[in-house]
């Protein structure tokens, strides 16, 4: 097992690479490159699986020439629930991106390189075991998103957009850089196995780590690069960007809370109070857009906050009664995995979309599913999906949510701070549910149904065959993970149990998913025969009546035109009565901050100024200032 | 796990639930000084679309055929976990609540997509107010059904709906339950269109809710939306009386006659409600559905208290 995690590593160096030696091929290079992605990504899934299967974790030390650190490799549980997903979206992008890019007349370029280092260093997050590794990879899978986004870098906005991103993803490390230097500081070592002994002073660690994975993870306040980044990013890497690599935050924090073995109860509700600002606040926001992928973006906050809902309960149950917050987690964790599935295939179906219509803005779509019935109807099971309705995905994670909500609720007969947070989770759980589907209602019904509004859905058609397989495979994982939610569920609760330090275990804690997840195939499969026996009985009823098609009801009045349909402003006018195109955070805090600090330090700046001379006196000074340091310490 | 008694409420729920619009009207009438239609005309309706035609929207496709059905199916298969009359349901498992509150909204999901389908603003525009107003009832049923799974200290929505020894205080129990009632009372108004939320018989298009999302369904697809709303009054109808029939325990067919009753009288509360209250202004209903949730989550306060 330890050999196929290096040649996964090699691999996915070796397809960053591919360019180089197909430079007069450009054609064959994007090919071979994303052949050679796909192949590592399916090899990475061979030792995750069987690691999630027997729970015995693969491991891999080697020294190396850095002074601190050294070369770490452990892929446990958890982190083999992560590369699932990861592998399973990577392959599906890269074939999707094939397709995207197929009439790119682009010639060599490095979209297939820093993808594979995008998921490389997705791979290597995930499996590094040591602080300074971690930091390595973490900044090379960051820096490789950057250089995705700014693919049309010829664009303004988009070039606008990987800044933003750039910043922010820069702050969030910086938060980790403390995080991992003080922590390391404590344990000594940067080896997560030292770390893992560090037993005080864990709460300042755990605010570190939130703001630092949070803002890769988009929590809401720091979520401001998500709806500028995901559509400037071609749609083949936005789907892999919001599917896989912002679920790279919420692996840092399962990470950080499997290594501290100890776990106040405040941990949970700070989170769980995240988890709800930002279910709330994305799917508001969501709701008011009316770009396409900007609308995706801000559901993926929503999400995230969703995830975050699960974590919260996790601790808040953890902390109380031991085994209470294991559905929790379970859900948190199951919850990673569905959203991967149906947002990279919501994604893609927006990037079909664009892709056919070069437009973003919905309220220029309309009656596309009888042009893409493809795109159309997986679109609507993945909206089906994300608004967590039966029998798809999304519905047994939100289950596993409320379910260890509502535990907890029956666990506790009088009054306490986790009965208190329950009520608010549920409550919020709810709300954000119905504000989802408002908002998917919104963004398929507009986009795909009643009548084009504008001429740019003329020419539209569904997408050449290799983008639309992946679209079609995602929306078969949606339903087989929904009917068959049982399995994945059990094996969310294993992983789930890995989460909790030792300090908190009990035994006899029963790792068998709840019943109603057996329940969940057999009312679909009703649910099924009943809407073909209603059919039946509706065709035997009509078989001998006339059914003719006629004009719809409008008022009295007979020229309506298409544009007099409910736009997607209209719709949502009852929440917003004009469609928001600044984001609120962006508004009232970060362009004013950032204002002022970049004001403040424009007298700094003038000592960059591009004469190379100027900057090698600096490097000379910055050298005689570590010797002298270094001399007199 | 699978209760085969309760067969029996289930189906007198599927033959009665029409009933419930007739008593509505003839409770209405009463109040009205009229005579009213006869007390059987939702079924004699329901019969009449049932033998007629269809005339489909143009340009429409086979989501608006789709929306009737799949919301029928949904609201048909929520009726087996819904426990009636104190009874447990046919289908009794932990936390099979979400499984019964998220199949409604399956079903609401395609009659919305169904309305949208056509392109008719009109629909468009019920579309809207439906997807808008129902976020809004989500959280307070959940929350309200939660707090009796506090209560009752179990997770599935038969035995929340089913114990009352595990209640620390009996009076205290029902004194609360004046809001929770009230709130639940609320949801039922608002998820079945009927005033002060919406007006199911107002002549104006631009002032209504549900009605107007299916505007262009006819003949048995318009009999299967009337049949799955009256199931779905059914269901809400009951999820309120259930709320006072916790606090008691008669053998099996007292209680079902009792219910039988009890849903009678809900009925003839909403056509209390209906005879003194006009419609609220669309921008107020909002206010109305938090009032419902401010009441639950009063409720909560004082039952974990």
């Amino acid at each position: 097992m330890t050999q196929l995690l290096l040649i996964t590593i090699s691999m996915y160096t070796l397809a960053a690479f591919m360019p180089v030696f197909f430079i007069r091929l450009p054609k064959i290079s994007r090919q071979i490159t994303a052949i050679t992605t796909i192949v590592a990504s399916g090899i990475s899934l061979i030792p995750a699986i069987s690691v999630i299967i027997t729970n015995i974790p693969v491991e891999f030390c080697l020294a190396w020439n850095l002074p601190i650190g050294s070369f770490h490799l452990k892929l446990d549980a958890l982190s083999a629930w992560f590369i699932i997903p990861l592998a399973i979206v990577s392959i599906l992008s890269c074939i999707y991106g094939l397709g995207y890019r197929k009439n790119d007349k682009k010639g060599l370029d490095g979209y297939g390189s820093f993808l594979a280092i995008l998921i490389g260093g997705m791979f290597m997050v995930v499996i590094s075991w040591d602080g300074i590794l971690f930091l390595l990879v973490w900044e090379l899978m960051s820096f490789a998103a950057f250089f995705l986004v700014m693919y049309d870098h010829q664009i303004p906005s988009v070039k606008k957009a990987g800044w933003i991103y750039l910043a922010a993803t820069h702050l969030g490390t910086a938060f980790l850089f403390i995080l991992f230097v003080l922590w390391s500081q404590k344990a000594d070592s940067f080896d997560f196995s030292q770390m893992a002994t560090v037993k005080e002073g864990l709460g300042t660690l755990y605010i570190l780590a939130l703001l630092g994975f949070g803002s890769k993870a988009g929590f809401f306040g720091l979520h401001v690069w998500l709806p500028e980044a995901h559509p400037a990013a071609p749609s083949s890497v936005s789907g892999l960007m919001s599917g896989i690599m912002i679920k790279m935050g919420i692996y840092g924090i399962f990470r950080f809370l499997y290594l501290s073995n100890h776990w106040e109860i405040w941990w949970g509700v700070v989170i769980l109070a995240i988890g709800v600002l930002s279910g709330l606040g994305g799917v508001i926001l969501a709701l008011i857009q009316k770009d396409i992928k900007r609308m995706l973006a801000y559901c993926s906050v929503e999400n995230i906050g969703i995830i975050c809902l699960g974590i919260g309960i996790g601790i808040i149950g953890t902390s109380y009664n031991k085994s209470l917050g294991l559905l929790g987690f379970a859900g948190a964790l199951f919850h990673v995995l569905n959203h991967a599935l149906f947002k990279t295939g919501l994604f893609m179906g927006a990037g079909s979309v664009v892709h056919a219509t070069h437009t973003r803005l919905i309220d220029k779509l309309g009656g596309l599913q009888r042009k893409m019935p493809v795109t159309a109807i997986t679109f609507l099971l993945f909206s089906g999906a994300i608004c967590g309705l039966p029998p798809f995905n999304g519905f047994a994670s939100e289950l596993f949510i409320y379910l260890g909500s509502l535990k907890i609720l029956t666990s506790q007969s009088n009054f306490c701070l986790p009965v208190l947070m329950s009520f608010i989770a549920v409550a919020s759980l709810a709300l954000i549910g119905g504000f989802a589907l408002f908002s998917f209602i919104k963004i398929f019904g507009v986009t795909f149904l009643g009548q084009p509004r504008s001429e740019v859905c003329k020419n539209a058609h569904d997408p050449v065959a290799l983008m639309k397989i992946p679209m079609l495979i995602l929306a078969f994982f949606c339903i087989l993970l929904g009917l068959g939610a049982y399995f994945p569920a059990t094996l969310a609760l294993k992983t789930a149990v890995t989460l909790i330090p030792s300090t908190h275990f009990i035994y006899g804690i029963s790792l068998e998913a709840p019943t109603i997840f057996w329940i969940i195939p057999l009312v679909s499969l009703a649910l099924f025969i009943l809407i073909g026996s209603t059919i039946l009985l509706r065709n035997y009823l009509q078989k001998k009546r006339t059914i003719t098609k006629g004009p719809l009801w409008q008022c009295g009045y007979n020229q309506p035109t298409n544009r007099m349909q409910y736009s997607g402003a209209s719709f949502s006018g009852e929440i917003a009565q004009k469609p928001l195109t600044a984001d609120p955070c962006m508004k009232v805090f970060f362009i004013p901050v950032f204002g002022f600090i970049d004001r403040s330090l424009s007298s700094v700046r003038k000592i960059q100024h591009g004469q190379s001379s100027f900057y090698i006196l600096y490097i000379i000074f910055a050298l005689l200032a570590v010797i002298t340091w270094s001399c007199i310490c | 796990m699978l209760n085969f008694l309760s067969l029996i409420p289930l189906i007198l729920a599927l033959f009665f639930a029409p009933l419930l619009s007739g008593i509505i009207n003839k409770t209405k009438a009463w109040f009205a000084g009229k005579t009213g239609p006869n007390i059987f005309q939702k079924y004699k309706d329901l019969y009449k679309l049932m033998l007629k035609g269809s005339v489909y929207g143009e340009n429409t496709s086979w989501l608006f055929k789709a929306g009737p059905i799949v919301n029928l199916a949904a609201v048909f298969l929520a009726l087996f976990f819904l426990p009636q009359g104190g009874n447990v349901a046919f289908i009794s498992v932990n936390g099979d609540l979400f499984f019964f509150i998220y199949l409604l909204g399956l079903g609401r999901f395609f009659t919305i997509l169904a309305a949208f389908d056509t392109g008719s603003s009109f629909e468009q525009m019920g579309a809207s107010r439906e997807a808008f107003y129902s976020a809004m009832t989500e959280p307070v049923l959940l929350l309200g059904l939660s707090g009796l799974g506090f209560l009752s200290q179990s997770m599935s929505l038969s035995t929340l709906y089913m114990h009352v020894e595990n209640i620390p205080s009996l009076a205290n129990a029902i004194s609360s339950l004046v809001f929770i009632f009230g709130a639940f009372f609320i949801v039922m108004l608002a998820e079945n269109s009927r005033i002060p939320v919406d007006d199911p018989t107002t002549h104006l298009e631009l002032t209504m809710i549900h009605e107007v999302m299916i505007l262009d369904h006819s003949g048995i697809d318009l009999a299967f939306i009337e049949y799955a709303s009256s199931l779905k009054l059914w269901l809400f109808g009951s999820l309120t009386i259930g709320l006072i029939f916790r606090l008691f325990f008669f053998s099996f067919w007292v209680q079902i006659l009792l219910f039988l009753v009890g849903m009678a009288l809900i009925a003839s509360m909403i056509g209390i409600v209906e005879s003194f209250f006009a419609r609220f202004k669309l921008v107020k209903i909002p206010y109305l559905l938090i009032t419902s949730f401010v009441l639950s989550a009063l409720w909560i306060i004082w039952i974990i208290l």
